[in-house]
């Protein structure tokens, strides 16, 4: 457990393995220094016993060859051993501090000399010390080592034999100390050294496994999200390699959390907005879902409606494919229901043309172009699944999309059979009373223009001017007749055009040349301003717009001013349109009845005062006219102000009738 | 009968006995000799028979109307080139002449015309 727990680290691990390694070196040296300094020791102190034994057996030698041969023959050695051998014995004793003893032996083993340091004669008759014995023996220069003592053995050589023996003896205590003194140096050399090397061994586990632990810490705090760490990078080892490659990743990994956090707020922020889209659909879908109900509700009720209306209805898409269809419509034309839907409507519902028998449809593509309700065309028929020519009346609307374009459009038309009947009996009864009415007028007008122009003398002053009024009246009476003719037969819708090309400038000067008389029973000059260039021609009815003309200008004429009055007429071309307009000084039109002024019968006060006979048709019937020539007819009044007894007032009236210069009609 | 009388023979052809009688003496007052027929059928007869250079023709008229009458006469060689005033109280005569024949007529409206205006218009044509 605690093997385990100590080997978790690596920094324990460099540390055991670095101290092993060190100590072990160290153990290793210091064994073989220690040996190596034994060695010197031993062997410095067998070489000077061996020199301090080889001087004394060299003086032996030379003290031997001075020998007399009777001192030779009586036994030198014993001699030299009693006498002179203690003396060189004791010399060499004195000059060698650790020798503590010296025996000299013949060469049997017996003790000749025995000398101490203390000067003890040490008698040992003979050696009993075996291993001494072994060592002499061996017959050269031998040691031996035991606890207390260092021996050296050196034969003593004469006349080239062994003569005996040196024994050196050393004090062991002194090689002792020393070796103790070894030991212990060595063993505080390893103590030192196992210091340094824990020193060491800590010192390198920390520098090595420092800049690891601070990486596995830095690592540790950035894995728990504190990205700003960094190691301090140090030396260009690996570490520090390994720091820098840390810094670096460390650095992209900053760089990537902040990108990171960039596109976490970005995806933050597109997820708040996929949930607002999401809940804006959600509303959406219910408003969608609540939308579809009304739809459906509203599509239910438009089918209600549209086959309650006693009218054929139709709606056509953009493509003019019919898409909806009424009962009315399916009924008139003699088709089913889907027959005619998803079809092009003119391929079942053909409109044409009464006079023509061309196909009519223009007013359904011109609806859809100009955006506006188009009526078809008087005189249409609607030609039914067996060829029967209905007559039909109405109309088109375009169907517009919130942003005002174009969907579709809506078509709605009846059956005017009975209406057509309606009318063919209206013009005839128009058609008879004109001429019921106005043949007992003519009998009126004629008989008394015969008294008055034939001899008058018969009649006195008084029944004169009785029958000068008859005529007066009577021919009013046929004016009124012939306006409310007029009108009857217009909004009967008998007012047909009959383009030509005319010059305007030419209709307006025979409107004038027919009005001359009454413009000079009123006193009355005209002025006809025409363009310096010829007007081209236009395409008009010639007599309905002439009659427009000539109301104009006789209204002008009819309601100027005093004795002598004056009525400009002008002709000109503004853009699209030629304008003729009519201006007088005459009484002028009263603001207050302005608004009136073209309804039918309508006299304003001003007016009527003047001249009383006025019927109030001539300017409605005008209109009708203008309109129905796709024209507009305008007025402007008072044209100027004067001082009439210290007061202003108005006076004037301008008429303009525009006529646009391409009439639709010629153009089909 | 010389050119000049024949020049002056006009036919008054009006079913209303007041009208072709005021219309009558007038013209004749102004130098022309009138004949006159009440119907088309009678017209058709006298103008036959008389070949005045010009008619006045009413439209609406009992037997014959102006029209069927004017064919008629169109239909013969003498009919030809009578000239021909239409008179009429009718409101739309224009379409209706137009309806029954191609031709240039004069079209007046009775109730519109004086007698010495519808005068001034046959010496003008007759270029009396």
């Amino acid at each position: 457990m605690i093997y385990k727990m100590f080997f978790s680290t690596l920094r324990n691990k460099i540390i055991v393995l670095s101290f092993f390694l060190i100590f072990f070196l160290q153990i290793s040296s210091g064994i073989v220094q220690y040996y190596q300094t034994k060695q010197t020791l031993f062997g410095g102190m067998a070489d000077r016993a061996s020199n301090s034994s080889l001087e004394f057996v060299n003086n032996l030698n030379k003290r031997l060859s001075g020998l007399t041969d009777e001192e030779q023959k009586g036994g030198f050695v014993e001699v030299f051993a009693s006498l002179e051998g203690k003396t060189m014995l004791n010399q060499v004793l004195n000059n060698v501090t650790d020798l503590d003893r010296i025996d000299f032996f013949n060469k049997d083993g017996r003790v000749l000399i025995s000398e101490d340091r203390k000067g003890t004669n040490v008698n040992i008759p003979v050696i009993t010390d075996q291993s001494i014995k072994n060592l002499l023996l061996t017959n050269k220069n031998s040691t031996l080592e035991n606890d207390d003592q260092f021996v050296i053995s050196i034969p003593v050589v004469y006349e080239n034999k062994i003569g005996g023996y040196l024994v050196f003896y050393y004090s062991n205590q002194e090689f002792g100390n020393r070796e103790s003194a070894l030991v212990y140096n060595t063993i505080i050399f390893l103590i030192i050294f196992l210091i340094i090397s824990v020193l060491v061994s800590l010192y390198l586990s920390k520098k090595i496994t420092g800049p690891i632990t601070e990486l596995k810490e830095v690592a540790e705090r950035f894995g728990q999200g504190a990205l700003n760490e960094r190691i301090k990078v140090g030396g260009s080892d690996e570490l520090g390699e390994l720091g820098k490659s840390f810094n670096i990743m460390a650095d992209n990994l900053s760089r990537l959390e902040s990108q990171l956090i960039a596109k976490n707020i970005d995806l933050q922020t597109n997820v708040d907005d996929l949930t607002e889209a999401r809940k804006k659909i959600a509303k959406e879908v219910i408003t969608v879902e609540k939308e579809k109900e009304k739809t459906i509700i509203e599509r239910d009720k438009i089918n209600a409606i549209l086959h309650s209306i006693g009218d054929g209805v139709f709606v056509v898409d953009s493509d003019l494919k019919v898409i909806l269809v009424n009962g009315v419509t399916t009924n008139i034309s003699g088709y089913k229901t889907e027959e005619i839907l998803g079809t092009k409507f003119n391929d079942k519902l053909k409109f044409v043309l009464e006079e023509t028998g061309k196909p009519n449809d223009v007013f359904i593509k011109r609806a859809m172009e100009t955006k506006t309700i188009q009526e078809m065309s008087n005189h249409t028929l609607l030609i039914d699944k067996n060829g029967n020519k209905i007559p039909v009346a109405d109309s088109a609307a375009p169907l517009l999309d919130k942003n005002g374009n174009v969907i579709g459009c809506a078509i709605v038309f009846r059956d005017v059979t009975k209406e057509r009947g309606i009318d063919k009996a209206k013009t005839e009864f128009i058609s008879i009373a004109s001429h019921q009415l106005r043949t007992p007028l003519t009998i009126i007008n004629w008989h008394v223009e015969a008294i008055l122009s034939a001899n008058t003398s018969n009649l006195n002053p008084v029944q004169l001017r009785y029958l000068n009024e008859v005529y007066v009246a009577s021919k009013r009476m046929v004016r009124l007749v012939n306006g409310l003719l007029s009108i009857a037969h217009i909004e009967s819708g008998g007012l047909k055009m009959q383009l030509e090309n005319v010059y305007l400038d030419s209709l307006t000067n025979e409107i004038l040349h027919k009005l001359e008389t009454f413009s000079k029973d009123h006193n009355c000059t005209i002025i006809f301003n025409k363009p310096l260039k010829r007007l081209p021609q236009i395409a008009i009815d010639k007599d309905l717009i002439g009659e427009v003309i000539q109301n104009v200008i006789t209204n002008a004429i009819r309601y100027s001013h005093g004795k002598k009055s004056e009525v400009n007429i002008s002709l000109k071309q503004q853009g699209s349109e030629y304008v003729i307009s009519v201006t007088d000084q005459g009484i002028g039109i009263p603001t207050e009845s302005q608004s009136r002024i073209f309804q039918r019968f309508f006299r304003a006060d001003n007016a009527r005062s003047k001249e009383p006979e006025g019927s109030g048709m001539g300017l409605y019937i005008a209109k009708m006219i203008v309109e129905a020539s796709h024209g507009k007819l305008t007025f402007e009044s008072p044209i100027g102000y004067k001082e009439v007894k210290g007061e202003k007032v108005g006076y004037g009236t301008v008429f303009h009738l525009h006529l646009p210069i391409s009439s639709p009609e010629l153009k089909n | 009968m010389t050119d000049t009388q024949t020049n002056k023979k006009v036919l008054v052809i009006e079913d209303e006995a007041p009208l072709r009688g005021v219309l009558s003496d007038k013209l004749t007052e102004a130098g022309f000799n009138v004949l006159v027929a009440g119907n088309g059928k009678e017209g058709l007869e006298v103008a036959l028979q008389e070949k005045p250079a010009l008619i006045l023709l009413d439209i609406v008229m009992p037997i014959m109307d102006g029209m069927p009458m004017l064919k008629q006469l169109r239909e013969t060689p003498d009919g030809k080139d009578i000239k021909v005033i239409f008179l009429t109280n009718l409101s739309d005569i224009k379409s209706l002449a137009d309806a029954m024949e191609q031709g240039s007529y004069v079209y007046l409206v009775k109730a519109d015309w004086t007698i010495e205006a519808i005068t001034e218009k046959v010496k003008e044509l007759l270029k009396f």
